[in-house]
């Protein structure tokens, strides 16, 4: 997250939850290293909860609204990398909103995967990621 | 920046909470620590400034409870459920709650929460809502000018519901399936 911001790139949630879920998000965190302020991190529309728009995954006007969200303050959706270890209810929805998906098999835990829909070609994610330091390469070319 | 968190006031804020021991009972509410936001001018932060609030916006909270939650976890927690109650009347297009609720909000006088697994989701697609909006003696229609109450209704669970005259939950009106906002 501090290299993304470093590097002037924008980064934010989308996420099923409610007020509290981006405060402990943001507090486990805190004690695996030191955040930026988080003014450096997000901006208000890359904050994206179910409970403040009324829409859950895997609802595709969830993903419609971020793309035109993003798309507001200058960010198109070809230029968004959704990242997630749930296949058919986050990524599929987010590549069919436009974005470009990443899928992250890290761990088991949270890990959803359907064979089928990873074969095939108009909803496999555009990167598969085995750990999130791959990420930085993949967005600096580094 | 966030211009809330490098206040002295929120800073000492803090400082003080991480002093204080908090409740270690579900049914203690944390007095000092909420007179203490009181003072800090907690209960601004995220109303709207037309109704003499702060005005703070999504990512400045977010900013807010981190720090804050380094103080005290619970009055963070606590405070993220009374701001989502103050953001939906914000956000409502019922001007009578808002010119009710909000003023007494953000001066302290009164206290709002949300009721989990209804915030907004839950099941609102089914044809049996969890919540569905009855209109009674104290609100006999469901029009803009009106506040519906709820007669019944089931939630999982809610913070801070004996404090709070006022609970938001989402809820759906018979035959028209929309989403009210319904004080308890």
């Amino acid at each position: 997250m501090t290299d993304i911001a470093s590097n002037q790139l924008l980064q934010g949630f989308l996420s099923d939850g409610q007020s509290f879920t981006l405060v402990q998000t943001l507090r486990a965190l805190s004690m695996q290293g030191t955040l930026p302020p988080l003014y450096e991190l997000f901006r208000p529309q890359t904050l994206i909860l179910s409970s403040s728009i009324g829409l859950k995954k895997p609802s595709r006007s969830l993903f419609t609204f971020a793309v035109d969200q993003l798309r507001s303050i200058g960010i198109g959706a070809q230029e968004i990398l959704h990242i997630s270890c749930r296949l058919t209810t986050d990524l599929v929805p987010a590549r069919t909103a436009g974005m470009k998906t990443a899928l992250l098999v890290a761990e088991k835990s949270g890990l959803q995967v359907d064979a089928a829909v990873l074969k095939d070609p108009a909803k496999k994610p555009d990167r598969l990621l085995t750990d999130l330091s791959q990420l930085s390469p993949l967005l600096f070319g580094g | 920046m966030s211009l809330i968190v490098s206040h002295d006031a929120f800073q000492l804020l803090v400082r003080t909470l991480s002093e204080i021991p908090e409740p270690d009972t579900v049914d203690r509410w944390p007095v000092a620590q909420f007179e203490l936001l009181t003072e800090a001018g907690g209960n601004r932060w995220n109303i709207p400034r037309e109704f003499g609030g702060d005005g703070a916006d999504d990512a400045e909270m977010l900013e807010v409870y981190r720090e804050l939650a380094s103080g005290s976890l619970l009055t963070a927690f606590i405070l993220t459920q009374r701001n989502a109650a103050c953001q939906r009347i914000a956000t409502s297009t019922n001007e009578v709650i808002k010119e009710r609720l909000l003023p007494a909000l953000c001066e302290g006088r009164s206290f709002a929460t949300v009721g989990i697994s209804h915030l907004t989701t839950s099941r609102q697609h089914l044809n049996a809502p969890a919540v569905v909006a009855s209109a009674d003696r104290s609100s006999d229609d469901f029009s803009k000018k009106s506040i519906p109450l709820m007669k019944t209704f089931m939630v999982i669970w809610m913070s801070s519901a004996k404090r709070s005259p006022s609970s938001f939950i989402p809820a759906f009106r018979p035959l028209k399936h929309e989403l009210v906002q319904l004080m308890r």
